[in-house]
């Protein structure tokens, strides 16, 4: 079947809605077979000094050429610190899209919103696709838009929990009333997590650790990659009549009948 | 930033054609959605749907129920002026009509205030029609500040101003904006508004934004139904206020359904809105846009208002009288025919009988902060 | 000469670039970006950047992410 469902992000057109990561491998030589099981097209990295003692494995070589590189500012705990990072990863010359994460609570790992506004609107001026993470609050969002964001991504539970979408109501409000795409990012930890995100009309999914700490990580990308894309097709299609309202005993439009009481 | 390029692109739309294609599955399916869009909406306006209004009154019943509760809020119409440069084909004090003008002194502005507030309403749409030089910015700032001791929220259904006029009777104020487009198709708008300076579509289209721009807390818009196509006009109706709440989160958006009827004078309807037509327009704006007021005016008769009580209304006018000075002196030609005469005692005294709450009074602006 | 490289001090030859510092701790140069004295230096210019007594240099690379 011809795909025509695309997502259209950062001048880039996506056939998979699943992002993935490459954190917490049990070995990075996985990420390319997950990459292909799942289909994902984007893959999140982060910047880190070089071990100047052992010369480590570099993630990049299990990167396959066609993904598009979504570099993470973590790490940052305030604007200042991301907008270098960013900056940073964009001289690696693999592309100008760039995740903000600010966060300074390294007990909840929640991201602060204040911060996250001011390093996207000086990222976004200087020509970075740039994807926020961000708890789900709706005028934290309308900021983040006006301040250039290309999409908005909430996370359904803290980072690394795999505890499902608790803040599904929350994001749900950011999908009616925002007009940039809502990536939901953090907390899914099963495929029926995120194919419920998409049911509710989510642009897309990012995925990582459920997916690098499966017993079978290989399996569980392509399960996200068939479970995202199942859900997506859900909302494309429009859900179905619940069951007819039953009858009342008093129709409320009763009286359009009534020839005495209609004009 | 307008809603102009969309209304314009509306009015060429083949509409009729979404309408006449939606099936009764569609518009079954649209009607349990949590949340619909422009698509669905059509389906709820069409044919279609009709044979499911009793299921489309229900949703709308429930969701108007969990956004509003049991409770309509009250307001009445304070004419002070029917001085009027337009030539609108529909209206009663439209400028060639050879009718007796007058604007009211601030003393009979205050007389008319009294005698209203003595109802117990608090919530006061101030009318003018349009001429500015007769009744313009500075007047109403007088009346407002007239009125504004006997009511905590005064509405202004005057005439389109910049956005710095509505700042200034904020200040004095003023809180809310009652503009309807009529019609929200430009040729017939042009034909219905043929001279004065009603003629520009565009720049009354923008009038409800001027308003939110200018701090107003309430905007109210509408289309005459009558005039053409009701589905057409609702449609339009809904995607406006939906552009608007989207713009303007902080602003209450609320739609009214002025329905015109055969009556007597020079001016008829070019189609009648049936009563099973209204109330399908009116829940499928309550279950396009569950936040949405909705204002139902005395135009209606006293049965049909209290039948739709549930199925999405939130305020309704009472103790109205659309004459010039009418509430102080009774007996004198209005801008139009009312249906539904019941004092404001009557009317709370129904709403209560229905399990509903008259609510006079759901806002004061602190002085100082407005 | 002493600079300091990822916050530790290092003794190295005068007149080397930081192209040959990256080959002589066995990294790739394709895959370091360099912040030298908190200014980015490009990939390209790494061959034509003199390292001189005191620099700031911070060697980073991408690592595994969510």
């Amino acid at each position: 079947m011809e795909h025509t469902d695309f997502f259209e992000i950062g001048g880039k057109r996506l056939t998979s809605r699943l992002f993935t990561g490459t954190g917490k491998y049990g070995s990075d030589s996985l990420i390319s077979s997950v990459c292909e099981s799942s289909g994902s097209q984007v893959i999140t990295v982060a910047l880190r000094r070089v071990d100047l003692d052992k010369s480590a494995d570099n993630v990049m070589r299990h990167i396959p050429a066609h993904m598009t590189l979504l570099p993470n500012t973590s790490g940052a705990r305030t604007a200042g610190e991301a907008v270098r990072i960013a900056r940073l990863a964009r001289a690696m010359g693999c592309g100008n899209w760039i995740k903000i994460e600010v966060i300074s609570d390294n007990r909840y790992l929640l991201p602060d919103g204040y911060e996250t506004v001011r390093a996207t609107e000086i990222l976004a001026k200087e020509g970075f696709v740039v994807l926020p993470y961000m708890n789900p609050d709706l005028y934290v969002a309308r900021a983040l838009a006006d301040a250039g964001a290309a999409a908005i991504m909430p996370l359904g539970a803290p980072i690394g929990t795999n505890r499902g979408l608790k803040t599904e109501e929350m994001i749900r409000i950011l999908i009616e009333e925002m007009d940039l795409p809502i990536i939901v990012d953090a907390g899914i930890g099963t495929p029926s997590q995120a194919c419920q995100a998409m049911e509710m009309g989510a642009a897309a999914c990012l995925v990582n650790t459920a997916i690098a700490t499966a017993s079978d990580p290989v399996l569980m990308g392509r399960a996200f990659g068939r479970a995202v894309a199942a859900g997506r097709e859900a909302w494309l299609a429009g859900p179905g009549a619940v069951a007819t309202l039953a009858q009342a005993s008093s129709p409320l439009t009763g009286f359009l009948d009534d020839p005495g009481a209609a004009s | 930033m307008s809603f102009l390029p969309e209304a314009l692109r509306l009015s060429r739309a083949p509409l009729n054609e979404r309408f006449e294609a939606a099936t009764e599955d569609e518009a079954k399916s649209v009607i349990s959605r949590e949340r619909i869009d422009e698509h669905g909406f059509a389906a709820l306006l069409s044919p279609a749907a009709s044979p499911h209004l009793e299921a489309m009154a229900r949703r709308a019943h429930e969701l108007t129920l969990r956004h509003f509760g049991r409770t309509i809020s009250l307001f009445t119409p304070l004419y002070v002026s029917n001085h009027c440069a337009n030539h609108c084909r529909y209206c009663g004090f439209a400028a060639p009509n050879a009718i007796p003008r007058t604007r009211l002194s601030l003393d009979e502005v205050r007389a008319e205030g009294q005698a209203i507030a003595a109802t117990g309403l608090k919530h006061l749409l101030l009318l003018t029609g349009e001429a500015p030089h007769k009744a313009g910015v500075e007047y109403l700032e007088s009346c407002v500040r007239v009125l504004r001791p006997l009511f905590p929220s005064i509405s202004l259904e005057v005439f389109p101003m910049e956005t710095k006029d509505y700042a200034r009777l904020a200040r004095a104020g003023v809180d809310g904006l009652t503009v309807f487009q009529e019609t929200y198709d430009p040729d017939l708008y042009a034909k219905l508004h043929p001279a004065g300076p009603k003629r520009d579509y565009a720049f009354r289209l923008d009038t409800p934004q001027r308003g939110a721009e200018a701090g107003l807390r309430v905007v109210n818009i509408g289309a005459l139904l009558g005039l053409t196509d009701w589905r057409r006009e609702i449609y339009a109706t809904g995607l406006h206020a939906a552009w608007l709440q989207k713009r303007y989160p902080g602003v209450d958006v609320a739609v009214s359904l002025p329905r015109m009827r055969p009556h007597a004078g020079a001016f008829q309807p070019e189609c009648i809105v049936s009563d099973r037509e209204l109330v399908q327009a009116m829940t499928a704006l309550r279950i396009f846009l569950p936040r949405l007021s909705i204002t139902i005016s005395t135009r209606e008769a006293p049965a049909f208002r209290d039948n739709i009580l549930p199925l999405g209304v939130t305020r309704m006018s009472a103790g109205v009288s659309t004459a010039v000075g009418g509430h102080a002196k009774p007996g004198q030609a209005g801008q139009f025919e009312i249906s539904d005469p019941r004092s404001v005692a009557e009317i709370e005294a129904m709403l209560q009988s229905h399990g509903y709450q008259p609510v006079f009074k759901d806002w004061e602006p602190i002085e100082g902060c407005a | 000469m002493h600079i300091t490289v990822n916050g530790r001090a290092l003794e190295i030859e005068p007149g080397r670039t930081l192209n040959d510092l990256i080959i002589s701790m066995n990294l790739d140069p394709s895959v370091v970006v360099a912040e030298l004295n908190h200014d980015i230096v490009p990939g390209e210019k790494f061959a034509a950047t003199g390292l001189y007594a005191g620099d700031q240099l911070e060697l980073l690379s991408f690592v595994g992410g969510g």
